[in-house]
């Protein structure tokens, strides 16, 4: 049964991405229902759950929209200057994640994610939490492989940053 | 082998690489302290993003799903075919309703056609010739209006021919000082009344 088998990447997803498990309930659920109202559009070329992904991500760029939360296109430079990194290993610190236990670490990953420009985090959470492939992700952001790679990469580049700073 | 490139490095701690690859970062690491220790915190950091808890899905949730499904109405989207298989059986079903009717009152079913179309028939040549009426007072109408338009232009034409190029140039660039002076007195207004408003 779909609903079965997609219930927990569905509300992974979500979870992460509006941050609160009752209102992530909720979408899931509304996502389920705008999946069946919309199986007779379905093509059987495409994975099922990149399609069941795109109705989802399509629902909470909706959510989002009307609670007119900003949301960076994926076409944009983030604005913050932190976001760009050099490409060599420029730290000279101390490693700052060893200070912390690994729950401790979660807690913190956890906040971080949140405050990760939506876009990024859409892409982060596919492929850490969901563990979707680079293509998967390509296809239902219709972007190029190499934007989805770098986008991810300047996510984890992003959170390793956040978490480098005092709690 | 010069220090890692960060994006390499994340292909390396995830697998993307190639052995050969994977064997030259592996041998740069083994000399470059700094490389290792990059190397490490963000191997930590990974490891807890990929074992971060899952949303936990309360048992009941597909039953609710299934159980919005079957009550929600579904909308679907309605083909040309599905629009013409309507209107056919709501024809199909008007016409069986009037069959009915003239039984159950005691009618000759093909007398109380006749008669019905003949009834239509008179509606619909009513209907004809108010539709004509109303084309011939549009006909008219346009016809009036071109020859006042006609006239108009004609009398704009003979009027500009007795104004000469210097009297023009000064009426437009009377009018322009007109409207800019209106813009910005209205400007100046519109500013004080927000100011008012704060």
């Amino acid at each position: 049964m779909i609903v079965q088998r997609y219930q927990q990447p569905v509300l992974n997803y979500i979870g992460r991405m509006v941050g609160e498990r009752d209102l992530a309930l909720d979408f899931s659920q509304e996502v389920f229902l705008k999946v069946y109202a919309s199986l007779g559009s379905y093509r059987a070329q495409y994975k099922f759950s990149t399609w069941l992904f795109k109705i989802a991500s399509n629902y909470v760029i909706d959510h989002w929209r009307k609670k007119k939360i900003p949301t960076l296109s994926l076409d944009q430079q983030p604005e913050d200057g932190e976001d760009r990194y050099p490409l060599q290993v420029p730290d000279e610190n101390p490693s700052v994640v060893r200070q912390f236990e690994l729950r401790e670490l979660r807690k913190r990953i956890d906040a971080a994610i949140d405050k990760l420009p939506a876009s990024l985090k859409e892409l982060f959470v596919w492929r850490h939490i969901n563990g979707l492939s680079y293509e998967e992700m390509a296809e239902i952001k219709d972007l190029p492989l190499g934007t989805v790679k770098n986008r991810i990469f300047q996510a984890k580049e992003i959170l390793k940053r956040l978490l480098a700073k005092p709690a | 082998m010069n220090c890692l490139n960060l994006e390499r490095l994340y292909d390396y701690l995830e697998g993307d690489l190639s052995s050969a690859e994977k064997q030259d970062i592996e041998s740069h690491l083994a000399a470059c302290p700094k490389c290792r220790d990059a190397v490490a915190e963000r191997k930590r950091m990974l490891q807890a993003i990929n074992s971060l808890p899952v949303f936990e899905v309360p048992p009941n949730f597909a039953k609710g799903v299934m159980d919005r499904i079957s009550t929600a109405p579904l909308k679907t989207k309605v083909t040309i075919f599905g629009w013409l298989a309507a209107g056919a059986a709501g024809f199909l079903a008007l016409i069986a309703a009037l069959s009915i009717f003239a039984l159950v009152s005691g009618q000759n079913l093909s007398l109380f056609f006749i008669r019905l179309n003949h009834g239509l028939w008179s509606y619909v040549k009513d209907a004809a010739s108010v539709l004509v009426k109303i084309a011939k007072f549009l006909v008219l109408a346009f016809k009036i209006v071109h020859e006042l338009l006609g006239r108009g232009l004609e009398s704009l034409k003979v009027f500009t021919s007795l104004i000469s190029p210097e009297a023009w140039a000064i009426f437009i660039c009377g009018a322009l000082l007109l409207i800019l002076t209106v813009g910005v007195l209205w400007g100046r207004r519109f500013r004080l009344e927000k100011h008012h408003e704060k």
